[in-house]
């Protein structure tokens, strides 16, 4: 393999003794300098953006209004950025606050959120990140949801993705696929398993960055 | 003098142990520093104020509902303050919107102290964004003040809606200048 120091996530480390007015220019500085390059594009991530909603409950008496009901496994647009990428960035990761209530049993019920990557030309789709809500503790559930109030309030689950485990594009399909240069980003969403049930979802915020993935 | 950006490779045979290093091979680094710096260009503000056909209704509510005032004449909407790199060399503004019936209208977003309008905003439109750049030897760099203002052209409809706008410094592609000497 040619030598590409892009494909390095070393900082590059260059020794102090190297600084001395008298210090030898060796190919190890020179190495390191090169390593340090690549290694400071590939390691700024950069805010695509952050998308803020309206929280339903700022305007109690427009709940229904407020709401968005999923009750079908229909993706639906949640946000759409557009940014100028790079090609030191390969992925796209998005963080995601959302809550929801449901009319019936919560058990098996799941929100689904994924990344479209679009150039005009080509598209790439990020995987699927699947948050169990029937499992999270403190769902707030009721056969009333339009019964909100203050204190109803702090039972409301708020998910936050662990950003670890945000979603991508598989590695180098922002370059390969899609190319550098404008893109339209976006987050998309559904419930499932929620049958004909009434599911109310409220995305609160989301944010997407664009990164660069250890290689 | 602006400095020179390349996406850079070095001979391997640089990097053997007792091999000689040339000055191209600096320059050669120092151009990719530059290139990497060029293409680190920021995202201030991306924001999607309001869409069609969302939720159980046939109009958006659950972001922020942005609509141009049903008569003409620039209405604000939003101000706020982004910090321009000394090194960017332009800002690129966009903005969408979603226009009903033959309802024209315009875009005016001030960076600093200059200001970009993205004109004629009508059905033909939807769904695609204006954009345009300004230099920022006309916005200024450091602290700078932002406004996203609307004008209802044409017609009188209240459910014109401003879609997503953003503010985003542009690749530096070339021009990036040299350090400031203190």
């Amino acid at each position: 393999m040619p030598f590409d120091g892009r494909n390095y996530t070393s900082s590059g480390l260059v020794g102090p003794y190297h600084a001395h007015p008298e210090a030898p220019m060796t190919p190890r500085v020179l190495s390191g300098a090169l390593r340090g390059s690549y290694f400071f594009g590939r390691h700024h991530a950069k805010l695509v953006g952050v998308q803020t909603y309206k929280m339903f409950h700022d305007i109690p008496t427009r709940f229904h209004t407020q709401a968005m009901t999923f009750n079908q496994s229909t993706w639906t647009e949640l946000t759409v950025m557009r940014r100028n990428v790079s090609e030191q960035w390969t992925h796209m990761v998005a963080q995601i606050r959302f809550a929801a209530t449901f009319s019936t049993s919560r058990a098996g019920w799941r929100a689904n959120h994924r990344i479209v990557v679009d150039n005009g030309a080509k598209t790439a789709t990020g995987e699927t990140v699947t948050t169990e809500i029937g499992l999270m503790p403190n769902m707030w559930h009721s056969t009333q949801p339009q019964n909100f109030n203050q204190s109803s309030r702090a039972g409301l689950a708020i998910n936050l993705f662990d950003p670890a485990q945000g979603i991508s594009i598989p590695e180098f399909v922002a370059v390969a696929d899609i190319g550098t240069g404008d893109v339209t980003i976006t987050v998309e969403g559904y419930c499932d398993d929620a049958g004909s049930n009434a599911v109310r979802y409220w995305p609160h915020m989301i944010t997407v960055w664009a990164v660069s993935a250890e290689v | 003098m602006a400095k020179t950006q390349t996406i850079a490779t070095v001979n391997p045979l640089r990097f053997a142990t007792g091999s000689g290093v040339y000055f191209e091979d600096l320059q050669t680094v120092a151009q990719q520093l530059n290139w990497a710096y060029g293409n680190c260009h920021e995202s201030h503000v991306s924001v999607q104020c309001g869409a069609d056909g969302w939720g159980s209704n046939t109009n958006e509510v659950a972001t922020h509902g942005v609509t141009f005032k049903s008569s003409s004449g620039l209405v604000e909407k939003y101000q706020f303050r982004i910090r321009i790199d000394p090194d960017t060399v332009s800002v690129l503004i966009g903005a969408e919107c979603f226009m009903t019936g033959s309802d024209v209208g315009d875009v005016k977003i001030t960076v600093g102290s200059t200001s970009g309008t993205l004109s004629t905003f009508n059905v033909a439109a939807n769904g695609t964004e204006k954009t345009t750049t300004l230099a920022t030897s006309s916005t200024g760099t450091g602290w700078q003040t932002c406004k996203v203002e609307l004008n209802h052209t044409t017609g009188s409809s209240a459910v014109e809606e401003l879609r997503f706008f953003r503010v985003q410094d542009s690749p530096i592609s070339s021009g990036l200048p040299s350090p400031v000497l203190e």
